[in-house]
């Protein structure tokens, strides 16, 4: 006597989808929460104007940037990345997010900040086996100053004067990698029409058709013939060069740039997130 | 290009693994495993002569073997490195990892 499993797997297939779709679902929401803290970061300022863009390789990333703005009018900026991608990074990008918004409330600098973000996660990091690295400075806008610390993340690019350099090394282990640690701080004066490039690693290391890395020459050639538009109109053709670089291959790692501009006509500061490219 | 382990053991707890191509989150796997099916070490060197790129994920395998080393207490070095690879540990702080956890280093 024969069986009829039509219905049965019918069923199966149905959960399945079901679970898919639940699935996509929440993956979408927790998207949402994550663009939404992202996005938080809208604030005025004069004297300059502040940007922050990321684009994620899959639904939601890893890679983290905030703007805050301290008692004494400074700005706290923070950039950084997570070890690993998609929704192991996310959380982990969460927690990252609020050990600074706790620590920016009550340290005095950058490098304090990155101490106590260290010591709030470090045994959590340890114990998941990962990592995050992050660059934090403090701008000064009616002084011109940006003071700065940093755990392990790629330093930002200075565009002055028709040159793209990054800014002066200063050392610091990347979160998670050794307990007490301290962040010696550096200063340096931000002249008028000066640009800061703060970026994560998935710009440079965004590869082609050929397996070509985008590398860090392309990206100060890209700084240097836009520098002088609007830090969204660079943002833009940052974007638009990476993307006309790799061409149709699938985005590999998150990709992440806040733009510090110095004495710009519209001073203001916001921070946005953009749509992520499938 | 993929990752390439060639795995030495010099005596039954002295073992080298060479490293060679992508050492990423497509390739980690590879790389965790080749530690793994390794017991009863008592030294351990990773020779990056031929890595050629690693990300964040790499870097994440090769701080899992320097944590190992302290838990199960073995030698570890970490030789070899081309001047990319040495200038990622270095913006990482490795390093100072290394050097805090007594992991050693050697180029050749």
């Amino acid at each position: 006597m024969s069986r009829d499993y039509s219905k049965s797997y019918y069923s199966t297939d149905t959960k399945i989808d079901e679970d898919q779709r639940s699935l996509q679902r929440e993956i979408r929401l927790a998207r949402n929460i994550q663009m939404q803290l992202l996005n938080s970061c809208n604030l005025e300022i004069d004297n300059g104007r502040l940007t922050g863009s990321s684009i994620p390789a899959r639904l939601i990333g890893g890679d983290y940037y905030d703007f805050y703005k301290l008692p004494n009018g400074k700005i706290r900026i923070v950039i950084g990345d997570v070890m690993g991608k998609g929704i192991p990074a996310a959380m982990l990008m969460i927690l990252t997010r609020g050990a600074f918004r706790s620590a920016a409330e009550s340290t005095s600098g950058p490098g304090e900040t990155l101490t106590a973000m260290n010591n709030a996660i470090y045994e959590d990091l340890k114990k998941l086996r990962s990592f995050v690295t992050i660059f934090c400075c403090d701008w000064d806008a009616e002084e011109n100053t940006l003071t700065y610390a940093n755990a392990g993340h790629v330093l930002p690019l200075h565009v002055q004067n028709g040159r793209v350099n990054p800014i002066e090394s200063v050392e610091g282990v990347m979160l998670g990698g050794l307990p007490d640690q301290i962040y010696p701080e550096k200063s340096f004066k931000i002249e008028h029409s000066d640009v800061l490039f703060f970026y994560t690693d998935g710009i440079i290391e965004a590869q082609n058709e050929h397996g070509e890395f985008y590398k860090l020459d392309r990206l100060k050639e890209t700084l240097l013939n836009n520098y002088h538009s609007s830090a969204d109109e660079l943002e833009e053709a940052v974007v638009d060069h990476i993307f006309g670089f790799t061409k149709n291959q699938p985005q590999k790692d998150d990709i992440t740039m806040v733009i510090l501009q110095n004495d710009a006509e519209n001073a203001s500061l916001k921070g946005f997130n953009s749509p992520m490219n499938t | 290009m993929s990752l390439k382990i060639k795995q030495i053991e010099h005596n039954s707890t002295h073992f080298e693994l060479i490293i060679e191509g992508i050492l990423d989150i497509s390739t980690r796997s590879a790389f965790d495993q080749a530690f793994q099916q390794m017991e009863s070490i008592d030294k351990l060197e990773i020779d990056l002569k031929n890595l050629e790129f690693i990300d964040s994920t790499g870097i994440g395998g090769i701080m899992d073997i320097i944590f190992a080393s302290q838990e199960q207490s073995f030698k570890l070095s970490i030789n070899n490195m081309n001047l990319e690879i040495e200038e990622i540990f270095n913006t990482l702080g490795m390093f100072k990892i290394m050097e805090s956890l007594q992991v050693e280093r050697c180029r050749t």
